[in-house]
């Protein structure tokens, strides 16, 4: 199947005016990335791993200096860009002058519908996003949950084939955000490819079919949302640690030595159960923590260690 | 390009000047200072009227423009089909709409109580006018873009002031010979008003406008907006967003 979305080894410098000493920076550093119809991929990674760039390049609103970029399985022309791709910014980039409804009216216009199917898109885009009620309001009179929602109202309203979204499920409320959660399911059902890069790892973990870990400008490792068991496992650092996994495995055989590390899976028990045992057998214990697999922890597992993956999809 | 696109830009550019008071306050800009005008003088009058108007244009112009090639209202239009053709050339619709609106209704108090010379040098007036505002607004934006790395137009208004400045305070007549003589040479290439005032007064029958002024008033737009070109061409609408 042709992938939606298709990067490779794509590179991104900026350059600041002479004011600036010329100063740049280089915010991508050869990132692939494939997205197959229908699928929602989301990234994670720290402030400054190039989330936001890789989003503008793929939504051809930054050239990126090297590298390929290629939507349903074409470049752009140089004069072009890419048909059927949305983009959702981070932070408020819509007229603050207008209302909900004319901003939404303005984009309709912008692709040139007719006045009854531009009128049917902005009240069904209003809708969706659950702003029908805020529909007078000025832009600059949104709290940030409803500035969020009308970038993807601004997003839909030209039912995009891609759908690229820049931190949108900050600034929500518990229930804005499982509306929003609802709302890119669904889109998502519909076959629309979607990029959600997020700091909510609960959201990402719950939506994302993939998730790819980004670091200094390119991807560095990918999760599979549907490996996460959220299994606790209790990680103990102990004295004289490979004798202490030997004592500790001839009764918990899922035990395991992790460099002077033993993680042990607690399955239904609770940690005093483990200490207790650790006790009986002579180990001593110097500290304890238990650790659930879920996408958190896995993140900050993956984010100090080199690369793991030099295909994303591998 | 689209006509449906670039009315819809130039609609929504104008809604903005309206609605955040920018043309009450660049109305209140250009009216005002005609209380101070004091010149039976039909040149002197034609001076404030290019004067003002740039000051207005300037602010409702320019800020505008900036945004267009800067803020992320400009990338947000192009994710809609929307090419930077469209956007520009919407913004250039709106521009000359309110540049007219401006210079329309200063006329009544410029001309107030003057007799007008014939149609043909009055138009001739109106052509240099317009050129020395055009090239003012090149300049600014040109070195915007240069310094900032932005079309912040407006950030560079105090440029206006730099020529006249330099002259008064005869900093110029300090330096050794060679750097004064390179110095007046880049004064006189900046578009000063003097400019506009001699080629209204050659208009008028006076004596013959300097032969660097025009040059200047033609090249500054020109390199501005090559610049802008490039920058369309490489599709950098939103290279400032995640700055």
């Amino acid at each position: 199947m042709t992938a939606v979305l298709s990067a490779a080894g794509v590179a991104k410098r900026y350059r600041a005016g002479v004011a600036q000493w010329g100063a740049s920076i280089e915010a991508l550093r050869g990132m692939d990335l494939e997205a197959a119809q229908g699928e929602l991929v989301g990234l994670l990674g720290p402030n400054g791993a190039g989330k936001s760039t890789f989003l503008l390049c793929a939504a051809g609103l930054l050239r990126p200096d090297s590298g390929v970029l290629s939507w349903f399985g074409s470049s752009r022309s140089p004069f072009g860009r890419p048909p059927g791709v949305a983009y959702v910014p981070e932070r408020s980039l819509y007229p603050r002058f207008l209302s909900v409804s004319e901003a939404l009216e303005f984009y309709a216009t912008l692709h040139e519908l007719s006045g009854a199917e531009r009128a049917n898109r902005v009240r069904g885009a209003l809708d969706r996003v659950g702003l029908s009620e805020h529909a007078a309001k000025r832009v600059a009179h949104l709290s940030r949950g409803m500035v969020q929602r009308l970038g993807v109202a601004q997003a839909i309203v030209g039912r995009p084939r891609l759908l690229l979204l820049d931190e949108t499920l900050s600034g929500l409320d518990p229930i804005g955000a499982r509306e929003m959660r609802e709302l890119l399911r669904g889109l998502r059902d519909e076959g629309v490819t979607i990029i959600l890069s997020s700091h909510d790892m609960l959201s990402l973990e719950h939506l994302a079919s993939r998730i790819v870990v980004m670091k200094d400008g390119r991807a560095h490792a990918a999760i599979d949302p549907a490996e996460i068991t959220g299994e606790r496992t209790l990680v103990l650092t102990v004295d004289a640690p490979p004798l202490a996994a030997r004592r500790l495995q001839s009764r918990r055989p899922t035990a395991t030595l992790l460099g002077d590390e033993l993680h042990v899976p607690l399955g239904g028990d609770s940690p005093e159960d483990v200490l207790a045992e650790c006790l009986a057998v002579g180990i001593g214990v110097r500290s304890s923590v238990v650790r659930r697999d879920n996408l958190e922890q896995r993140f900050f597992d993956l984010i100090d260690r080199p690369s793991r993956v030099a295909e994303p999809n591998a | 390009m689209s006509s449906t696109r670039i009315l819809a830009v130039a609609r929504v550019r104008v809604h903005r000047v309206v609605r955040t008071r920018l043309a009450l306050a660049a109305l209140i800009l250009v009216l005002l200072p005609w209380l101070l005008v004091d010149s039976a003088s039909l040149l002197a009058r034609i001076s404030s009227l290019a004067e003002f108007t740039l000051v207005g244009l300037t602010m409702i112009g320019a800020g505008a423009l900036s945004d267009d090639i800067d803020s992320g209202e400009f990338a947000i239009a192009m994710t809609h089909d929307c090419s930077p053709l469209d956007v520009l050339a919407g913004q250039t619709v709106a521009s000359l709409i309110l540049t007219a609106i401006l210079v329309v209704l200063q006329l009544p108090v410029a001309f107030a109580g003057i007799v007008l010379p014939h149609a043909s040098q009055l138009v001739l007036l109106f052509a240099w006018l317009s050129a020395l505002l055009a090239s003012w607004l090149g300049l600014l934006l040109l070195l915007a873009t240069i310094l900032e790395g932005k079309a912040n137009a407006v950030g560079m208004i105090g440029v206006l002031a730099l020529a006249p400045l330099l002259q008064a305070a005869s900093l110029v007549d300090r330096l050794p010979r060679a750097l004064a003589a390179m110095a007046r040479g880049g004064l006189e290439l900046l578009p000063q008003l003097e400019h506009g005032t001699t080629t209204f007064s050659a208009a008028l029958g006076g004596p013959p406008a300097p032969a660097v002024a025009p040059l200047v008033l033609i090249l500054s737009p020109i390199v501005y907006f090559t610049l802008a070109a490039v920058r369309i061409y490489r599709l950098e609408p939103a290279g400032r967003l995640t700055q």
